[in-house]
């Protein structure tokens, strides 16, 4: 009986951690632990190409295990609408262990329709670990009137 | 008798699974038609608009000599020239439409972040109310892919350009649509190395004077693409009895030298009129 009841604990307890460990890495989040800040960058490299970027820091200070990742976007513009033909997107730069993070995307420049202006658009996002995975402080968008 | 019971019971059954199945799918396609162009796109149009820390690098670009910087000003004082015409025609006070279609040889990525294809080829319908100046007062660009969902449909007013489709809205800039296609900006800003030649050609019947810039790189850049290019070219076809762009070609140079084109923009049609469509004025809010 009182091995039945031994058994019956160690399951139970067992049971009760499994339960918790599942919960806890449901809900694991460092939304609101530190914040990304951005900080884009546009380098324009003449008539034939240019390169989109970012440099984004936890601001405090924070490694953690998994962050969430940044998805860097880039394209251009012509008269307010996107080329799509310049439309470069990458999501693949994932924080682990670390407190800042950095990318680029070479590009080339297309014409534009006549009477149009270019315009150069870098726009970085950081998206936190949360399932769903959600957009959180800020993201941020430039332009740049390009030749 | 039971069996036909059965039988008709089953016949029954699998049809209105079938219905739902269906209306399942249909509903499946319209929710994936009213899914936003921002979603498409995975852009946040909320997300605060910083001013571009822009940098100028051109040290991976070959360096012009004396001679050609020469010939650079000779090819640019001949499109001055031409585009007079068409400014004196054209860039007067009133409305301006301008028609193009664009056809993308090469794409910077094949699909996007929805996984659904990046189209290569759409029109411009280039509305702009023009003061004596020459400055636009307002604007409406409408790009059209064929595919209603990637429509864009982007309005200048205010002084600010705003892409209603997205829902974003540009810093305030000023707009003072030219007829050089960008080549006296290109011409001004990278002077020290971009190759510029003229030459003459006809395009659907008309004698068109063309116009080349040029940059060599020295070290190769690749896009998403992963395509190594070493430079780049572009055409610029003005019609010598207007002074008109009518087609503007955009070339990447391989590894061999040899031209892979990668954009054509065809101008379809450079018009003043006295107003736009009703549906175009609709866009504007005053």
């Amino acid at each position: 009986m009182n091995k039945k009841l031994i058994y019956a604990l160690v399951l139970s307890a067992l049971t009760l951690t499994f339960s918790a460990t599942i919960a806890f890495a449901a809900t694991k989040s460092y939304n609101g632990v530190t914040t990304v800040t951005y900080n884009n960058r546009i380098v324009d490299g003449g008539s034939a190409g240019w390169n989109g970027g970012f440099n984004d820091s936890t601001s405090p200070s924070r490694l953690m295990d998994q962050l969430g990742s940044s998805v860097l976007t880039t394209y251009q513009t012509c008269g307010g609408a996107i080329d799509y033909s310049t439309w470069g997107s990458a999501n693949n730069i994932y924080w682990t262990n670390v407190s800042s993070a950095q990318d680029g995307m070479a590009k080339t420049k297309k014409a534009c329709p006549v009477g149009q202006a270019r315009r150069l658009v870098d726009y970085v996002q950081h998206w936190w670990i949360d399932y769903p995975y959600t957009a959180g402080d800020g993201g941020t968008l430039s332009t740049s009137i390009a030749n | 008798m039971k069996t036909n019971k059965k039988i008709a019971f089953l016949v029954v059954a699998i049809a209105a699974a079938a219905a739902v199945l269906f209306s399942q799918g249909s509903m499946l396609i319209a929710v994936a038609q009213a899914s936003k162009l921002k979603d498409i796109l995975n852009l946040n149009p909320n997300a605060p608009k910083a001013k571009a820390e822009v940098q100028t690098d051109l040290s991976n670009s070959k360096k012009i000599d004396k001679k050609q910087a020469d010939q650079n000003g000779e090819s640019t004082a001949k499109v001055k020239l031409l585009i007079s015409k068409a400014e004196k025609e054209y860039s007067t006070e009133g409305w301006l439409h301008i028609s193009s279609s664009t056809k993308a040889f090469s794409t910077a990525q094949q699909t996007f972040p929805d996984g659904s294809p990046i189209p290569t080829e759409w029109t411009n319908e280039n509305w702009i109310l023009l003061d004596k100046h020459g400055d636009a007062v307002k604007a409406v660009n409408v790009q059209d892919t064929g595919d209603p969902r990637l429509m864009q449909i982007s309005v200048y007013e205010n002084g600010a350009w705003t892409n209603i489709s997205l829902g974003m809205t540009n810093e305030p800039e000023k707009y003072h649509p030219t007829f050089d296609g960008g080549i006296l900006d290109t011409a001004s800003a990278y002077k020290d190395i971009v190759k510029f030649s003229t030459e003459t050609s006809v395009i659907n019947g008309q004698n068109t004077f063309v116009f080349t810039t040029e940059e060599n790189l020295n070290m190769p850049a690749s896009e998403g693409n992963n395509k190594q290019i070493y430079g780049n070219v572009v055409k610029y076809y003005f019609a010598e009895s207007s002074g008109l762009l009518v087609q503007i070609e955009s070339y990447n140079i391989n590894n061999t030298g040899a031209l892979e084109i990668s954009q054509r923009i065809l101008m379809n049609v450079t018009e003043k009129v006295t107003e736009p469509p009703a549906n175009i004025l609709d866009y504007f809010t005053k």
